[in-house]
């Protein structure tokens, strides 16, 4: 019983509702990588991405209760961390790297949101790691989509999630997150493309 | 768009599989009829093979995309985040799990912080009069029964009997002509004076402070 490595994600967040630290450790350690790494494309810096991951295992844990065993555990701890990374950007506006905003920005405020706002010339080494770790074609092209096209491409391409898991994570229904993914889709087809020609 | 328009783009028997439909087919998210009819298509279209192909490979790199790990240490942060509000839980739970007892029986809490903070002020003001007895009886060249005996006297009704006596007993050995008493002394009293010092700063200053005296 207390070989916690051996159990399934349900039985360790029933453990953990129980009061089992150790459960709830190993929760972590299953899902750090890659709740991180969502959380760290969505915001693009990984000092406040890891603060953020943290705070999100926080509400992880706070939540025990309010777990639902009839969905996947990895939705429920996507959800919660997606939600908290959200929020983050809706109140920093840091979403994107395109100077003049996404093409599909249907008003100011889209383009406004999807809008390239420069590193300083100071970069901070902070700035040069998510520069060399974020900062390859495939990396920057994500980086420019807005934020619900990202963690759809994300989640479906990266984490392997099935549309059904996206929509609960997402909030939204399926057909969204399939007009979601179509748009990253084709626009990550279209920015690309000219690096494939060359 | 109906069906056939998602299915087709152009016209004609040639017309070649819509966008929408390649990137479902690359997603493997086509089913039924739907796909049995594009697998059709792409059996006898190099052209659409070819568009296939281009969706296949941004798949196949973003499928490729690393993930990323936080620096080492992780759990052990998250969990650093938990112990405060879990230990605000706990005591919340220890007050509610505490039996009831007569007041008059119970100590309250102002009671149990408030031992060591005056055992610690008494030990620091036994020293500061162990070193003025030592003073008083080199400048008057007294000796060591007189200034134990005065000492004694003066305290006897005081309620830290106790600790005055060993004081006043390094005192007198302060002023014995045996170097190595004077020595002892010295660190005994540094020593209370120290201890003394630590307990007034523990429950005094921090008294939220972790704390064998909690």
């Amino acid at each position: 019983l207390n070989d916690t490595s051996g159990r399934d994600d349900r039985e360790l967040v029933e453990a953990a509702r129980a009061g089992d630290d150790r459960a709830f450790r190993e929760l972590v350690r299953r899902f750090e990588r890659p709740v991180f790494s969502l959380v760290y494309r969505l915001v693009r810096h990984r000092e406040t991405a890891e603060d953020l991951a943290q705070e999100a295992f926080v509400k992880v844990y706070q939540n025990l209760d309010r777990y639902d065993p009839r969905y996947k555990v990895s939705s429920w701890i996507f959800k919660i961390a997606h939600n908290h990374a959200v929020d983050h950007l809706r109140r920093r506006r840091l979403e994107t790297l395109s100077l003049e905003g996404s093409p599909y920005a249907t008003d100011a405020e889209d383009r406004e949101d999807s809008a390239l706002h420069p590193a300083a010339p100071d970069e901070s080494p902070e700035d040069e790691v998510a520069a060399r770790e974020l900062g390859g074609a495939l990396e920057r092209a994500i980086g420019r989509l807005r934020p619900e096209y990202r963690t759809a491409v994300l989640l479906r391409h990266v984490e392997g999630h099935a549309y059904e898991e996206i929509a609960r994570i997402m909030d939204v229904p399926v057909g969204t997150v399939k007009t979601y993914l179509h748009r990253a889709r084709a626009q990550l087809k279209e920015w690309l493309a000219p690096l494939r020609e060359a | 768009m109906s069906e056939n328009e998602r299915m087709t783009t152009g016209a004609g028997a040639a017309a070649h599989l819509g966008d929408e439909v390649l990137e479902m087919c690359a997603d493997r998210a086509l089913a039924g009829a739907e796909r049995a009819a594009a697998e059709r298509h792409l059996a006898a279209c190099p052209a659409c093979r070819a568009r296939l192909g281009e969706w296949q490979a941004l798949f196949a790199r973003l499928e490729a995309l690393p993930e990323f790990a936080p620096a080492p240490g992780f759990a052990d942060r998250v969990i650093a985040r938990l112990r405060p509000a879990a230990a605000g839980a706990a005591a919340g739970a220890a007050r509610a799990a505490r039996p009831w007892v007569p007041w008059s029986l119970a100590w309250p809490h102002w009671v149990r912080r408030a031992w060591p903070v005056a055992a610690g002020a008494a030990a620091v003001w036994g020293a500061a009069f162990t070193a003025g007895l030592v003073w008083f009886a080199r400048r008057w060249a007294l000796g060591p029964a007189e200034v134990a005996g005065w000492a004694l006297g003066e305290l006897r009704e005081a309620f830290w009997t106790g600790v005055v006596r060993v004081a006043a007993a390094f005192a007198t050995a302060g002023v014995s002509p045996d170097p190595r008493w004077a020595l002892a002394t010295l660190v005994a009293l540094v020593a209370l004076a120290l201890w003394g010092a630590r307990v007034l700063y523990v429950h005094a200053l921090h008294p939220r402070g972790t704390s064998s005296y909690a």
